[in-house]
């Protein structure tokens, strides 16, 4: 025994603690890279096969058929084939009717198109399709994308913003599904190779920007939801004794502003004055505003940041306020005039939350990634993104937004087959006075007897330069709405 | 034909798995001490070579539909067999993981030069075998010219002519001057030049550590650093650089000469940083290559393109485009071989490089710190950070370089190099194992004197106890008892009844020695071991002599070279624990015996 632990004794002496050292070392930094390698790879996919200066995109197109698109039905909402001549053919079956949602495959690409391009050039056949395929010489069909998109309520709001130029974005507040987008003016994906260059030449119309989400738009009344956001906030106890009597106008300072079309509300209590969208009610209530606190609330309703919305990119809206922010400027604020720019997109996020207790989830359009006989290769779930505001001021909003319907400026939305809610807007812009655009946020939901359920679709709508958007943007609203709920439109 | 589909789908799931499997045995090697033991390994990763040279050629068949592949391929397949037979022909002593991997690399080598650029697979192809041939010898050399160890100015004055030579007659090839041609060939002598560098290091610092010796060492690698840095060829600087840092760090096991190099080196690269617009665009082309896409990022992006494409069983061989990456099958062939063979394999081929490196760590552990241990450790050192380089640039781990994956990228200078680096080492495991049979044998014949002596002891005791009885014929048996009980006094006295009844009978005293007289044998070499060191007292032994020397030479060195001195002995505490049991010992003997008949 004594003999064993001197010989370990002794053995150890062999060891060499500095080449140790070193060749740890090195087995660390090789272990840090691969690790750096695989994540790399792994996390740059789809990223880099996008790059301009990546062939292998193009090499991928050669050896396979460009992959379908689908709607929520199941169908078809662009596909490829080969014609005679053995050019491919990307055909878009509906048009120009998906023109920005679903976007081109060529000249930089755009849309769904863009965002999976990566899935829909690579394969995933399996080897019995890809040996068949071999032997006729035909390339391998590429996986398909399903998307959330609903064929019909797409042609309705289509049809219904008609030759305005605008945007409609119709979504399920439970799930951040998008069932519909549209932007207008609209383009026919087919003849982009054809029109490129007059669409990059007119810069005026802006063919090409999707409206909905890549749009900046002065926010107008539907701003008055994120003010009374923050008053609710600040007076949670005594916001519904708040009184105000309009006259047509307030002033402060040299500043003055007036209610839409010159109306007189009379006397108001917090309710009222968003339902009737009172101007000069809500710029008192910007002026007794914390300003630092609207600021926070303001970047926690996504305000000044990144959108979290993967399958799309959304323009940041924009808007600082603290405690610099001019008195003179918070009024303009507080009704959605002046610095406020916000995107459809955003302002739709912003009504989900409230339709769903304050509880935002992450809008996505892309269901799931099936290879060419279905099988499913990814799938993508709704996901939360989180609270952006508390469950009592989304309860609030909700009533307000109820009376918008009942008794303000949303009236037309009033009927016996669901409830609606939702808040108007007439945003104007530009230096003339009296052109404005028309908005509309909303959401509905059915009855179960005299309960409301949970609400359905929520809809926001943008239509440029129309006018008052209880006027012009409340009756798209309404034939989404009945679309969605399958009622007829009776001719008046 | 269908039957194509099917060989180009599943292929790449079965290179990858074979090139798992060959990395698992790579590190099987390391369960065990003995290369006896790990010989069905060796055997099992030269049948997973040929399986992934095999299947690779087959798809490449396939891919291009031209026959003349796969004569290509049989050659290739020839040539590799011929290697890994010879080695163990030529040296049985030989270290089989180093010459398997050397073999597995090369294999992978030619698949994707093929792949690439069958000309360039057909030249490298050539110079590949040609320095096999060259590398075959020089394990000889190594293990018999003692001379080496005495070239110190040999070393820096060859190494620094060679660098100097390429920077004022050297060809500039893309901005950096790396070749030098004579008679229609190119050389790169900054390749040779590293090996050469790494014996100076090792001959400088061997005997001594003095302030001195290391400052003379540090001047003869400033000047490689900074030709090479002339030459604009940072890779080689860097190696340069890294060589010299670990190998006095090992040397003087001293950890403020590895502060003050790194933060010199810190210093000099901050220096430089400022002074060389090319190292600014190295740098600038590492921090946001796509900003740069179009000129010094353009390498870089393209490589990144390859390996984000590959995922994990990569597209398969001839299915990437790894040709859009300028000098594929220089600087980027790891992203080539990741594009097309996948991210495992890729890995693999890293635990592969890292493996051999281990295995070379080892030998320069065992070696001890003298002459040839320094060499191992430089060698190993200059390898991996090569490996590190070249694919950490590649995949903008770290900046840009541009320096060749050893015995994978195309090169003749690189692959000759690479060759005799491992030929080197192979000859240092070489004097290695000699040492430990030298030390074994000396063991042996210790053991054998003493056993003599014993025997000896024995027969004259017996003899006189003959003799003695022989007198007292008549007396009492009780007295012949006491006679013995005498004689073993110092034991255990339960003993005395037993020889009493049998006198040949084991006393149960140790599993190990099964006689008394093993017993006490034991015991006196015990003794005798501690007493004295056989290196000492071998007038005869070569190899070692350096160290002892500079324990004797050098008043300052202390007990850390004491330790030094004693840590060489290892061979002989291994063979004394072993041949201390007799049975073991007959087993080891009859052991070699087999070994001898087969070979």
């Amino acid at each position: 025994m004594k003999k064993n632990k001197e010989e370990k004794k002794k053995r150890k002496r062999r060891f060499n603690l500095q080449i140790f050292v070193v060749t740890c070392f090195f087995i660390a930094l090789f272990a840090a890279m691969s690790v750096y390698i695989v994540n790399y790879s792994v996390t740059h996919k789809i990223e880099l096969i996008s790059n301009s200066y990546n062939t292998r995109a193009k090499v991928l197109a050669k050896k396979n058929i460009r992959g379908s698109i689908y709607a929520n039905d199941g169908q078809v909402l662009v596909s490829s084939y080969v014609d005679g001549s053995g050019t491919e053919i990307r055909d878009y079956k509906f048009g120009k009717l998906f023109s920005h949602v679903v976007g081109y495959s060529i000249n930089g690409r755009m849309g769904i198109e863009d965002r999976y391009n990566y899935y829909l050039i690579n394969t995933n056949a399996p080897v019995s399709v890809k040996a068949e395929k071999d032997q006729k010489n035909e390339k391998y069909p590429a996986d398909d994308v399903y998307t959330t998109l609903d064929v019909n309520l797409q042609k309705v709001a289509s049809d219904a913003l008609g030759v305005y130029r605008g945007a409609v974005i119709v979504t399920e507040p439970s799930t951040g599904k998008v069932l519909a987008m549209v932007s207008k003016p609209d383009f026919d994906p087919a003849l982009i190779a054809e029109n490129w260059n007059s669409y990059l030449e007119d810069t005026e119309t802006g063919v090409l920007v999707n409206r909905a989400t890549q749009g900046l738009y002065p926010a107008g009344s539907t701003f008055k939801i994120l003010t009374s956001i923050e008053y609710i906030k600040e007076n949670p106890e005594n916001y519904n004794s708040y009184r105000y009597n309009c006259t047509g106008s307030f002033s402060k300072g040299d500043e003055r502003i007036q209610c839409y079309h010159g109306s007189v509300h009379g006397s108001l209590d917090f309710t009222t004055s968003f339902a009737k969208s009172c101007n000069s009610s809500f710029a008192n209530i910007g002026m007794n505003l914390n300003k630092n606190k609207f600021g926070q609330t303001l970047d926690q309703m996504l305000f000044n940041s990144e959108l979290p919305t993967e399958d799309f990119d959304c323009a940041v809206s924009r808007l600082n306020v603290n405690d610099e922010t001019p008195d003179a400027d918070m009024i303009q604020i507080a009704i959605g005039q002046g610095p406020v720019g916000i995107s459809v997109m955003h302002l739709n996020m912003v009504t989900c939350a409230i339709a769903n207790d304050g509880i935002l989830m992450k809008p996505y359009v892309v269901e799931k990634i099936a290879n060419c006989e279905g099988k499913s290769i990814k799938s993508y779930k709704s996901e939360k993104y989180g609270s952006i505001m508390g469950v009592d001021e989304a309860k609030v909003l909700r009533e307000m937004m109820e009376a918008v319907v009942k008794e303000g400026t949303g009236k037309r939305l009033k009927n016996d087959n669901y409830y609606a809610c939702g808040k108007t807007g007439s945003a104007e812009y530009g230096s003339v006075k009296g052109e404005s655009h028309a908005w509309f946020t909303g959401y509905a939901g059915l009855y179960d007897g005299k309960e409301k359920c949970e609400p359905d679709i929520c809809i926001t709508i943008i239509v440029e330069g129309a006018g008052a958007g209880g006027e012009y943007a409340v009756p798209i609203a309404k034939r989404i709405f009945d679309a969605y709920y399958g009622i007829t439109i009776e001719p008046e | 034909m269908n039957l194509e589909t099917y060989i180009n789908e599943f292929s790449k799931y079965v290179i990858a798995i074979v090139m798992i499997l060959y990395t698992v045995e790579c590190f099987m090697v390391f369960l065990h001490k003995d290369e006896e033991e790990r010989k069905g390994i060796y055997i099992r990763q030269n049948i997973l070579m040929f399986a992934f040279h095999f299947c690779s050629f087959m798809v490449i068949c396939f891919e291009t539909g031209k026959i003349s592949y796969l004569l290509f391929y049989a050659i290739q397949q020839m040539v590799l067999y011929m290697a890994v037979v010879l080695y163990k022909w030529l040296y049985p002593k030989t270290n089989g993981l180093i010459v398997n991997n050397m073999c597995m690399l090369m294999s992978i080598s030619f698949v994707i030069l093929t792949r690439l650029d069958y000309s360039k697979a057909v030249k490298q192809f050539m110079i590949g075998s040609t320095s096999l041939v060259v590398a075959l010898i020089i394990p000889f050399f190594i293990r018999n010219i003692k001379l080496l160890k005495n070239l110190k100015w040999v070393y820096a004055v060859a190494g620094i002519l060679l660098l100097g030579v390429v920077y004022i007659l050297g060809s500039t090839t893309y901005g950096s001057k790396i070749s030098y041609s004579i008679g229609g060939l190119s050389f790169q002598p900054a390749e040779f030049v590293k090996l050469i560098f790494v014996f100076f290091v090792a001959s400088a610092l061997y005997q001594s550590h003095s302030i001195t010796e290391v400052l003379f060492t540090s001047i003869v690698a400033a000047v490689h650093v900074g030709i090479q840095v002339l030459n604009k060829d940072l890779g080689s600087a860097l190696i340069f650089f890294v060589i010299y840092l670990f190998m006095v760090f090992v040397a003087t096991k001293n950890i403020i000469y590895l502060a003050l190099g790194l933060s010199a080196g810190a210093g000099a690269a901050v220096f430089a940083y400022h002074f060389f617009s090319h190292i600014q665009v190295r740098v600038q082309a590492f921090i946001d290559p796509w900003s740069v896409i179009d000129s010094a990022g353009y390498q870089i992006t393209q490589s990144l393109f390859a390996i984000s494409s590959a995922g994990m069983w990569g597209l398969g061989l001839f299915q990437g485009t790894p040709n859009t990456i300028p000098f594929v099958e220089d600087d980027f062939i790891f992203s080539a071989i990741v594009e097309e063979m996948g991210i495992i394999f890729g890995i693999c081929l890293l635990l592969v490089c890292v493996s051999i490196f281990i295995m070379i760590m080892i030998i320069s552990s065992d070696l001890g710190n003298g002459f040839y241990g320094l060499i191992a450790f430089g060698l190993g050192i200059c390898y991996i950070f090569q490996v590190f380089l070249t694919v950490g640039g590649g995949t903008k781990f770290i900046p840009l370089t541009g320096v060749t994956l050893p015995m994978v990228s195309y090169g003749g200078s690189s692959i000759l190099t690479t060759l005799v680096m491992f030929a080197i080492i192979e000859g240092l495991y070489m004097i290695r194992e000699d040492e430990a049979a030298k030390a074994k044998k000396r063991r042996e014949e210790l053991i054998r004197k003493k056993k003599e002596k014993r025997r000896k002891e024995k027969l004259r005791k017996k003899k006189l106890r003959e003799k003695r009885a022989s007198e007292e014929y008549y007396e009492d048996d009780i007295l012949a008892y006491e006679d013995d009980s005498y004689e073993y006094k110092d034991e255990k006295p339960a003993r005395k009844k037993a020889s009493h009844v049998n006198k040949d009978a084991r006393p149960p005293y140790s599993k190990t020695a099964h006689t008394y007289e093993e017993v006490k044998y034991k015991h006196e070499v015990d003794l005798y071991e501690y007493e004295e060191d056989p290196y000492d007292y071998d007038p005869d032994r070569q190899g070692y002599d350096g160290d002892i020397h500079a324990y004797e030479e050098d008043p300052q060195a202390e007990d850390d070279d004491i330790d030094i001195r004693v840590s060489n002995d290892f061979e002989l505490e291994d063979y004394t624990t072993i041949y201390y049991n007799e049975e073991e010992h007959e087993e080891e003997q009859r052991r070699k015996e087999k070994k001898k008949k087969k070979i």
